[in-house]
């Protein structure tokens, strides 16, 4: 097996799997009967809830995976490149909950599921820039894990983008300030679902990364069993 | 350098908007359709949730699919390594 966390970090990721079970309780229990249903907004608007804590956990897993992709590029960090492919696979996956869940939510609030509005157009960019980077990291050949982090720091550089493209062009796309100027009975329900989302972040990153801590064993085993079976031959 | 302020100056005039072009304080609210209207949104929130939870469930499945299999040619590999096999 990969690097295995010692008793300690087992604990820590125990309590962080306990506080999201608790999360997964709470979060429903405030968005469904807590939170109220805006009459303007209707049932639909309960979709915001989950819609941008997903967005939210996508850009973070974007700027992880950058972070990782810089130390593996200009340090030559090994560490670097494992935490680059775990966070641009979430990346992905948060970005099939943020497309999936937004379309849904714009069908009954525009009457239509897509719009190439710049908002939905750079978010859709942003996705598939990290689905480039993952089939880069598996197609790419000898220097696949280094074109894989260049690629993901064009993607982290889109992130500031969407998040301002609906202050700089005209959209559809609610603003920024939906957020800031929310109901003050909806925001225990947001901030706990985001602090939820977070966290669900975290733990799979968290086994993501063990997964790519194993395979970076395997590769060193396989590297001496060759070496071994080279030398046995020779001899 | 001044070439770079000059084409960082010109990126900056291209993004901003100009005179006649829409921005974020042109913002319309939406006004649903008649077709939006005919949508069911408890279906549409439940369908949103739970799709939720099945693509994170399912990268979790993933994810100890892959760790099982890479454990299972660790597991494999030491073996043939203290055998001293090739």
């Amino acid at each position: 097996m990969g690097r295995r966390p010692d008793a300690g970090w087992r604990v820590v990721f125990l309590m962080l799997v306990l506080a999201a079970a608790t999360g997964f309780v709470i979060a429903p229990y405030l968005i469904f009967f807590v939170a109220p249903v805006l009459p303007e907004l209707g049932w639909i608007q309960k979709i915001f809830f989950f819609h941008v804590p997903c967005a939210w956990a996508m850009f973070l897993s974007a700027f992880v995976c950058a972070a990782g992709s810089l130390a593996f590029l200009f340090k030559q960090r090994r560490w670097g490149d494992e935490l680059a492919a775990a966070a641009a696979e979430l990346t992905v996956v948060f970005g099939v909950l943020v497309l999936v869940t937004g379309p849904l939510w714009a069908r009954k609030a525009w009457g239509k599921y897509w719009d190439w509005d710049v908002r939905l157009t750079t978010v859709a960019i942003l996705f598939l820039i990290f689905v480039a980077v993952l089939l880069a990291r598996r197609y790419g050949g000898p220097a696949s894990h280094r074109i894989a982090a260049g690629l993901a720091l064009f993607g982290a550089a889109d992130v500031p983008l969407v998040y301002i493209s609906v202050k700089l062009w005209r959209t559809i796309h609610p603003q920024t300030t939906v957020v800031t100027s929310m109901h003050p009975g909806m925001r225990a329900a947001f901030f706990v679902s985001l602090g939820l989302f977070t966290l669900l972040f975290v733990l799979l990153l968290w086994i993501r990364l063990d997964l790519e801590r194993s395979r970076t064993t395997l590769d060193g085993l396989v590297v001496i069993a060759t070496e071994d079976s080279n030398r046995a031959s020779r001899n | 350098m001044t070439h770079t302020s000059s084409l960082l100056a010109s990126l900056l005039l291209w993004i901003t908007p100009g005179e006649g072009m829409a921005t974020a304080a042109d913002y319309q609210p939406y006004s649903p359709t008649a077709s939006a209207a005919e949508v069911s949104a408890p279906l549409f929130v439940v369908l949103a949730y739970s799709l939720i939870w099945l693509v994170l469930l399912g990268f979790v499945v993933s994810v100890w699919w892959r760790q099982r299999r890479v454990a299972q040619e660790l597991v494999q590999l030491r073996r043939q390594l203290q055998r001293g096999e090739p």
